[in-house]
């Protein structure tokens, strides 16, 4: 074979290589951001649950995917933004904990969900996304109940 | 001549070291407001609960907790403390609902201090004075000749002080909101709240209003 047409197959399996290496990554990355479901018992019931931090650890110990609400005492926009989580709740008819600032501060996540108050979303015990309370993009979901609506349905499926 | 000349390069260095020793006053970044919700409160993205360690005890400056020691709203209802547990050393306590009604809270906590205060809202939104005092008192409070920083427990109260001051002609380029207590973790936190789970308020700074004393505008 001469080497002009070995060259060119040798692109061609390349590009074969890397495009279909590009595609599984893309295919992957789809599925990961695809919306999941919680837990089935938080489907069940329509409630929210204060917790500490170590039912927390419990949480991510056992992996489980659940929403996390976080408040902080005495802030007025914690309170506000508080009646928009219980009408989250009540329209999907769904459990969600709500942990308040100071047991927080005593966990892991302290450092990256720096404020209140902000809504979590965790899979398998990890957080894959959550609200910043310091983000410009992240403002519109701070600001009513249905732009809140549409954040959790691009990862829970409700 | 050559002892005008040492006269004058002593005048000169002298004002050159003057300049240097109010380096420190005259060092504060402007204003500016962060991002996202927190900067809907208007907490301030270069002096907050972060870097306040950095500005404090500042002799240009005062330093001011919007919070009161005890709040009639009923935060243990959503999880919260009603109490001023903590505060930074070097902030006076200065209730902001003693200054102007608050408003806005969910029915699951109540409403807040609903008693009398300095400064009322008239239908056109601007602030009126209720007492004949008002006026001084908030000058007294917040000198208008110095630089103002606002805290609270999470950068609400603080946000409505510095919208009061402003509107009420203090200059906005003078007036920080450093955000709330609770974020913060630097090495001048005074606990009030005691093992016992009682309050030290005997610790606090506390600009006491008693409206008995005043004279009301008719």
């Amino acid at each position: 074979m001469n080497k002009k047409v070995l060259g060119i197959v040798v692109v061609v399996v390349l590009l074969v290589v890397i495009i279909g290496g590009c595609g599984l990554f893309f295919g992957i990355k789809a599925i990961n951001n695809k919306p999941f479901r919680l837990e089935e018992k938080y489907y069940e019931n329509m409630s929210i649950i204060d917790i500490k931090h170590d039912r927390y650890e419990e949480l991510v110990d056992k992996k489980e995917n659940f929403i996390l609400y976080l408040t902080l005492d005495g802030c007025t926009s914690c309170v506000v933004f508080g009646s928009k989580a219980v009408d989250f709740v009540v329209k999907n008819k769904i459990t969600v904990y709500r942990i308040e600032y100071k047991e927080f501060s005593q966990t892991d996540l302290k450092d990256e969900v720096k404020y209140a108050p902000s809504m979590m979303i965790f899979k398998k015990g990890k957080l894959k996304a959550y609200l910043d309370a310091q983000s410009d993009e992240d403002l519109q979901y701070y600001k009513d109940s249905s732009t809140l609506q549409t954040w959790f349905e691009k990862y829970i499926e409700l | 001549m050559k002892k005008t000349k040492y006269i004058l390069l002593l005048i000169v260095v002298s004002l050159l070291l003057v300049g240097c020793t109010n380096k420190k006053v005259s060092d504060l970044p402007k204003p500016e407001v962060t991002g996202g919700q927190r900067g809907e409160l208007g907490i301030d993205k270069n002096i907050n609960e972060e870097t306040i360690d950095k500005y404090l005890g500042r002799t240009d400056s005062v330093y001011r907790d919007m919070r009161m020691l005890e709040d009639p709203a009923s935060y243990e209802k959503i999880g919260g403390d009603r109490y001023l547990s903590g505060f930074v050393n070097g902030f006076e306590i200065v209730p902001l609902p003693y200054l102007i009604e608050v408003t806005g809270l969910p029915e699951a906590v109540g409403n807040t201090y609903a008693g009398k205060t300095l400064f009322k809202m008239d239908r056109n939104g601007k602030y009126q004075p209720m007492y004949e005092e008002s006026m001084a008192i908030l000058e007294y409070l917040f000198p208008k000749d110095k630089n103002i920083f606002l805290m609270c427990g999470g950068g609400g109260y603080a946000g409505m002080t510095k919208g009061l001051l402003v509107s009420l002609g203090w200059d906005e380029n003078n007036i920080y909101n450093v955000g709330g207590f609770w974020y913060y973790e630097g090495k001048n936190k005074v606990e009030v709240k005691n093992d016992k789970g009682t309050y030290d308020f005997w610790k606090v700074p506390y600009h006491n209003i008693d409206f008995k004393t005043l004279t009301e505008v008719k």
